[in-house]
């Protein structure tokens, strides 16, 4: 016992200020591609289709983009640390333009949510487990992740929906009592990402039609995003 | 590679041949070869021990007769492999034991095979009627069926598991899994090989890197390549970090298992911090983006003070450690809890610390060395328990040697090139690259077709044999217990599906 105590009295406080999402995110953080660094005529060489044709350095769809900097120069410099929104249509990232200042989310209010894995690699839901740990603590929020989809207020969908999980997807949704909303995090659920058109799965939470769905893309999106996102689907929930 | 061909009547000898000498099965590949041949290839490789090297076995079943003997008789650790050629590709294993469905999804049509070259890619066959799955039937007095999943009451990938009970004793469970199948391999078919790699990456967020080294080691023994030694010892460093992140994961998990938070909470602050260290290196968490065929992406972003972060994460993970192995009342629950025995471990052809937890001496570090390892002192802790202390202590242990090599790693850095050109590699040439993940052997068996293209892409993860296991471990035990022994084995879901 005694040496618990001391353990945790000498690791201290390690979770940020009320306010931070988290901990600092360094420079060379892969947060979202700038499109001005992208390699005129790259478009071929992206794996998901997320570029515009033509010799262009557009970015067509954030929301296929997997951050893989297969578009950039050799060194693959070209990506912000900054993370990008969660959008309140798919069509949002097909035509957002990074802002000059981001609007941060507020504290107040709970919200519990429901996680399903409908076949991401799991680097997804590790960013999201890894918001439970001090280095965020998604509880100081009032965030959690509750047993049961009768107690939930948001789905949390990760992975490109496979064949075997679109049944598990219907039915934990009609269990939740409304109001309620999805949050499709990681470019997989957005849109596919790198497994778009397989045989076993479908393209993402893009052609689903059960019920509003806010848009994460990231590969995986970050803590920060992921709790970002979180509020801002609070903030929704509470004007509903 | 050391392949023979031989003859589907003579498969079962030749193979228990091997098995005589030692052999133990590494991975299986099937393949859809009528584009140059008669039907389709079958390759079966085997690991020969320490120093002995590989043997490839290989056969051909014609299109006409679309079946095979099963080696399960001889190898069981291939029960999965072939029910999985047997889904996929078409391919009936003649004797097997268990020739149920394991991969195909509930409402796939009947005679559809995915893997078959004359099924287009992108194609999405309409749904069927849902076959229910043909579980075990248990009986008896008393006996009752507890369904968990696919979807689970936490951060936990998609499985199902049926458990039969009496009372809180669990008499059999079995798990359905592949619900996160996403068709992997039949996307990287008609790929070039560098951009399959962001593919070969996704595989699995946890053993990214490891799939990403055993993939390109495949692509440079085709080509002949030598990666630069700065490289090598790059991607050892990378590898070594990915292991102790998910270490220390582990750890963390088997304590919340048991419902101690002391440990559970600083397993996630310390792994967050190695995380973190992977960012600053790379740009990435999981390491994302670095390995490509014929080395690296780039150099690392911020090697200084690398060694020195090392260092006191070392320490405080030693402070936090001696808490853990203090603590009697801990280890207690851990003791005798989900015993996986050494004979079945080996029967079953399990890996990684697993297998070490029930005294099989086996690491491919050490027995097959690659990247940087040959040069490396790498130890090998080894277990006898073959219960959740075994495995929570194999890790304890194997923490404390990665430590020391990254050290030895970050001590004595080469200097120069990390990134050679790949060439034009010759094509329908089987191959496989391997790696130990922090599970166990990562095994990518590899065709190509001309252009640098795949051809065929069969991935064997650790979780592919271990999955397997983990009901043996958990008969007998409680049915609270099942997180904990699940925790201990910690496998990858999107790694076994694909
Ligand atoms: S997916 Fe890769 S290649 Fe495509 S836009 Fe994003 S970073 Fe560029
Ligand atoms: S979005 Fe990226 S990190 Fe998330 S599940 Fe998909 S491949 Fe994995």
């Amino acid at each position: 016992m005694l040496t618990i105590l001391k353990k945790r009295w000498k690791t201290g406080v390690i979770t940020p200020p009320n306010g931070e999402l988290g901990p600092k995110v360094p420079a060379v953080a892969r947060g979202r591609l700038v499109s001005s660094r992208v390699t005129p005529g790259a478009a071929a060489a992206c794996p998901t289709g997320a570029l515009s044709r033509c010799g262009s350095r557009a970015i067509k769809d954030y929301g296929r983009c997997i951050l893989c900097g297969n578009c950039l120069p050799p060194g693959r410099d070209g990506f912000s640390p900054e993370w990008l929104p969660a959008f309140a249509q798919r069509e949002d990232c097909r035509t957002w333009t990074p802002p000059a200042a981001a609007a941060r989310g507020k504290a107040g209010g709970s919200l519990q949510i429901r996680m399903l894995d409908a076949g991401s690699c799991n680097a997804c839901e590790q960013e999201l487990g890894a918001l439970a740990s001090p280095a965020y603590d998604f509880q100081r929020f009032g965030l959690d992740v509750v047993a049961s989809p009768r107690h939930a207020d948001v789905l949390l969908v990760s992975g490109p929906v496979t064949r075997m999980m679109r049944q598990a997807l219907e039915r934990t949704w009609e269990a939740m009592p409304a109001p309620k909303m999805v949050l499709a995090a990681g470019t997989c659920a957005v849109s596919g990402g790198i497994f778009r058109s397989s045989y076993a799965t479908l393209d993402g939470l893009e052609g689903w039609e059960g019920g509003p769905v806010i848009w994460l893309p990231g590969c995986p999106p970050r803590p920060q995003a992921i709790l970002e996102a979180l509020l801002a689907c609070r903030e929704k929930l509470r004007g509903s | 590679m050391n392949l023979i061909r031989v003859a589907k009547a003579e498969m079962l000898g030749v193979v228990r041949g091997i098995k005589e000498r030692g052999g133990v099965l590494f991975t299986v590949c099937g393949s859809d070869e009528r584009l140059w041949d008669h039907g389709f290839g079958l390759y079966y490789v085997f690991s020969l021990g320490k120093g002995g090297g590989f043997q490839t076995v290989a056969t051909m079943v014609d299109a006409a007769d679309a079946v095979f003997p099963s080696v399960t008789s001889v190898f069981e650790a291939a029960h999965w492999d072939e029910r999985e050629i047997q889904d996929l590709l078409g391919l009936v294993p003649l004797g097997h034991l268990d020739p149920r469905p394991l991969v195909r999804p509930d409402d796939w049509p009947e005679g559809l095979f995915p893997l078959r070259k004359d099924f287009p890619a992108g194609e999405r066959p309409p749904l069927v009627t849902s076959r229910e799955y043909p579980f075990t039937p248990v009986g008896g007095e008393g006996v009752f069926q507890v369904p968990v999943g696919p979807v689970h009451a936490g951060i936990i990938e998609s499985g199902h598991f049926r458990f039969h009970a009496v009372g809180e004793r669990i008499i059999s469970l079995e798990a359905r899994l592949f619900y996160n199948h996403r068709g992997v391999e039949k996307l990287a078919e008609g790929r070039e090989v560098e951009e399959a790699m962001f593919l070969v990456e996704r595989i699995c967020g946890s053993c990214s890197c490891s799939h990403a080294v055993a993939y390109a080691q495949a692509l440079e023994e085709l080509g002949s390549l030598q990666v630069p030694p700065r490289a090598a010892a790059l991607r050892s460093t990378y590898l070594e970090l990915e292991r102790l992140y998910n270490h220390l994961n582990d750890v963390g998990a088997i304590c919340a298992g048991t419902g101690f938070s002391f440990g559970a909470v600083h397993g996630s602050r310390l792994k967050e911090e190695v995380l973190a260290l992977n960012e600053r290196l790379t740009g990435h968490r999981y390491l994302f983006g670095t390995i490509v065929p014929g080395g690296l992406s780039r150099e690392p972003f911020g090697l200084e003070g690398l060694a020195g972060d090392l260092a006191a994460l070392r320490e405080d993970w030693g402070e936090t450690v001696a808490v853990l192995l203090d603590n009697e009342s801990f280890r207690e629950r851990l003791r005798d809890t989900g015993r996986l025995s050494r004979e079945a471990a080996r029967r079953l052809g399990v890996v990684g610390p697993a297998a070490r937890a029930s005294g099989v001496d086996r690491d491919l570090r050490r027995d097959h060395p690659y990247a940087a390892y040959g040069r490396l002192e790498v130890t090998v802790p080894v277990q006898q328990g073959g219960d959740v202390e075994a495995r929570f202590l194999i890790r304890v242990k194997e923490i404390a040697a990665t430590f020391a090599l990254l050290e030895e790693l970050l001590t004595d850095l080469p200097a120069g090139g990390i990134r050679v050109p790949l060439g034009e590699l010759p094509p329908y040439t089987p191959t496989f690259g391997y790696t130990e993940s922090p599970r166990g052997a990562n095994v990518h068996f590899l065709l190509t077709a001309p252009g640098n293209r795949i051809y065929r892409h069969r991935v064997r993860s650790a979780s592919f044999p271990n999955w397997a296991a983990v009901p043996f471990a958990v008969e007998g035990n409680m049915l609270p217990d099942f997180p904990l022994i699940n925790k201990s084995f910690e496998l990858c879901y999107a790694c076994l599906d694909r």
